[in-house]
């Protein structure tokens, strides 16, 4: 017990040490996760695979057995659709015409209109190595918007490009620290501690903001144009570190957890060596109910020493496995191929589900997600959606 | 039990997919702040209401006259409460001219009428908001002058396309028409009372209260607009007008058509009128 006391203290004192340099603007990775996201963002207590490395390194802690994915997620937002349905809908009833006039109103309109694929393709393993868990992981995070902003008369461009690819690399151990009662029953399970740490080094991190509007034309069209007037990039490489705790009741049917992101992060700009701003530190909580193996109910503060609107970051989720649904053996096997996921990110709606196939050693699955996010400055200002889909192979 | 909690999964998602929207918006306050009520008034632009977007923005600039970003934000949203944008002079160009029906200068005619007057005020409104912030009256906010010069600029233009859309419309008004070819003819105009009616209701039109021009160039220049328009008048009366004067002192009386023609070959064109059409 006195370990245990000894890490929570240590924890909290790095928390309290570093919460003053947690102020900077500049956003985290652009790293996530499907499941996640799908059950609204939750992740703290949550994430039993490798998304543990994204959310808390002390969920590797769930993991068993030695566990290898590829991840390949690929999401658009719905204005990409609506947009190709205006220019649809232009072409069936005014012809070439038509199509160009949605075109044309489509570029010149000052509204705010965003295109912003995604891609974050993940190569990860998880395996045990006595006496703790392991997990070691790579991801290209890939997010893009191009589009237009608001403004008075003429429309403004915008194009961000945020790319990173980090390697993660994680560790976990479980603390058995008594039953709930003294009196556990005989296949019951003790509550647990378990401790997890990550080391993340960002080989490569790309920012890339720029807003054209017409005067920025003008100046690419000049005799001698500024480019780095209207491109902003910026070329960083760094390391950070994660800490995180997971407490389990007994029977592991209720848990509560603490993740501590980028506790320590330092990058440096490619091109001049420069020290730049650090990733600001991020303290999450969460709590997960696991009324029985099918069925999670979750919920994340994230982001809680930061400013902003506090209802923007509560997240709720809840996963079901539809094996639960059935009692007949074969019905149930194939239910269990399926999973559904719902949840409430900023108090926007998120859902998405599983189906997976088990071929010898591996498992392909499928995976489709949908979920809205807070861009603006409160829950419930300005939502931006996006679908997202994705194609896993796993093996075991 | 586990048929319990798959409802209770299935009600959750239920519920949260049926709402359509958040569901926090409800407990949202908004601080009697204009950084508040641009936040809001973004998140109604966003979600289309453009009514509600320029009520927030105008909250932001009743919290901070000198506030940028609340002078620039209600611009943004009178524009689109108004459907006012390049692209609404833009897609009717190019329905004009794809149709054919449309030639050259005629720019105008894809200006919707019934809407000019509704245009006309809100570029106003627009004008006067980024005025401000272009010449450096603000006080506190992020948009600076470089940031809405082009928009100033683009609407002063777009305000002036109006502008003379609604001369037009004020002429036409009157069976004052301007044919696809650019001629010009009367209908209902047959005497002195009935052209200054005419002047007197389009100058009316064109800036009840002096508003828009106000807006553009101050205060202390209405009188010269004034001015400007009165020796419109004069020369409308001048070179329009069968009046019964020799107004060139030539010792003859209306002697030419405002044709672009010398009806009197005296080496002069159009100097002492009949009218708009010969004989």
């Amino acid at each position: 017990m006195m370990t245990i006391k000894r890490l929570l203290l240590t924890l909290i004192f790095i928390v309290l040490i570093f919460s003053g340099s947690a102020s900077s603007a500049e956003p985290p990775l652009s790293i996530w996760s499907m499941r996640s996201l799908a059950m609204g963002g939750v992740g703290v207590c949550t994430s039993n695979n490798h998304d543990a490395l994204i959310y808390n390194p002390a969920c590797l802690e769930y993991l068993r057995g030695m566990d290898i994915h590829i991840n390949l997620p690929l999401g658009i937002n719905s204005d990409i659709y609506n947009e190709v349905k205006d220019i649809y809908d232009g072409y069936t009833t005014g012809g070439a015409a038509g199509a160009i006039e949605a075109g044309v109103e489509f570029a010149l309109t000052p509204e705010k209109m965003s295109i912003a694929p995604r891609f974050c393709p993940s190569f990860s393993t998880v395996m045990r190595i006595l006496p703790v868990n392991f997990g070691i992981a790579t991801y290209q995070g890939i997010k893009t918007s191009i589009g237009k902003d608001w403004d008075v008369l003429v429309p403004k461009y915008t194009l961000n490009v945020t790319a990173d690819t980090v390697i993660i690399a994680g560790v976990a151990k479980k603390f058995d620290v008594g039953g709930a009662s003294e009196f556990l029953y005989e296949d019951e399970k003790p509550s647990s501690l378990s401790v997890g740490f990550n080391y993340k080094e960002t080989l490569f991190r790309y920012r890339i903001n720029s807003t054209v509007g017409i005067d920025s034309i003008l100046e690419v069209l000049g005799e001698d144009p500024d480019y780095e007037k209207i491109f902003s990039l910026e070329t960083l490489s760094g390391s950070g570190i994660d800490l995180g705790l997971l407490y389990n009741f007994s029977n592991e049917t209720m848990s509560v957890g603490l993740s501590v992101t980028d506790v320590y992060s330092k990058f440096i700009y490619t091109d001049t060596k420069e020290t730049a701003e650090g990733i600001p530190m991020g303290v999450h909580l969460g709590y997960a109910f696991h009324p029985n193996k099918h069925i999670t109910l979750a919920a994340d503060i994230r982001d809680l020493i930061s400013g902003g609107d506090f209802l923007a970051k509560t997240h709720m989720g809840v996963e079901f496995n539809l094996g639960g649904a059935s009692q007949i053996p074969v019905l149930h096997h194939i239910l269990s191929a399926i999973t559904l996921r719902g949840g409430l990110n900023s108090g926007y709606t998120t859902f998405g589900g599983k189906a997976c196939i088990d071929l010898l050693v591996a498992r392909v699955a499928i995976e489709f997600t949908y979920f809205e996010e807070e861009v603006g400055d409160y829950a419930g200002n300005i939502g931006a959606d996006t679908w997202l889909v994705c194609f896993t192979l796993g093996f075991f | 039990m586990v048929k319990k909690y798959f409802i209770y999964c299935l009600v959750v998602i239920f519920l949260s997919g049926a709402t359509g929207c958040n569901v926090f918006s409800w407990l949202h306050t908004p601080e009697a702040g204009a950084e508040s009520y641009i936040a809001d008034g973004k998140g109604y632009l966003d979600a289309g209401d453009y009514d509600s977007a320029v009520t927030s923005f105008e909250l932001a600039k009743t919290a901070e006259p000198n506030n940028s970003d609340a002078l620039y934000w209600y611009a943004v949203g009178v524009a689109r409460q108004n459907g006012i944008s390049v692209a609404e002079l833009g897609i009717d160009l190019f329905r004009n001219l794809a149709s054919g029906s449309m030639e050259g200068d005629e720019i105008l005619t894809g200006l919707k009428e019934d809407k000019l007057q509704t245009m006309y005020d809100a570029a106003n409104k627009i004008t006067s908001s980024l005025r401000e912030i272009v010449i450096g009256a603000t006080t506190s906010g992020t948009i600076t002058s470089d940031d809405v010069a082009l928009s100033f600029i683009i609407n002063l233009t777009l305000t002036t396309i109006i502008f003379l859309a609604k001369i037009k419309a004020a002429f036409e008004q009157f069976g004052f028409i301007i044919d696809e070819n650019g001629n010009i003819s009367f209908e209902n105009i047959n005497s002195v009372d009935d052209l200054k009616s005419v002047i007197d209701t389009t100058l009316g039109l064109l800036d009840d209260t002096n508003d828009g021009y106000n807006a553009i160039s101050g205060n202390e220049e209405t009188n010269n607009f004034q001015d400007k328009t009165d020796t419109l008048y004069d020369s409308i009366y001048l070179y329009a007008v069968a009046d019964g004067e020799d107004n060139d002192g030539d010792g003859e009386i209306d002697e030419e058509w405002l044709d672009g023609i010398d009806n009197d070959g005296d080496g002069l064109i159009d100097e002492d009128s009949n009218g708009l059409s010969g004989p």
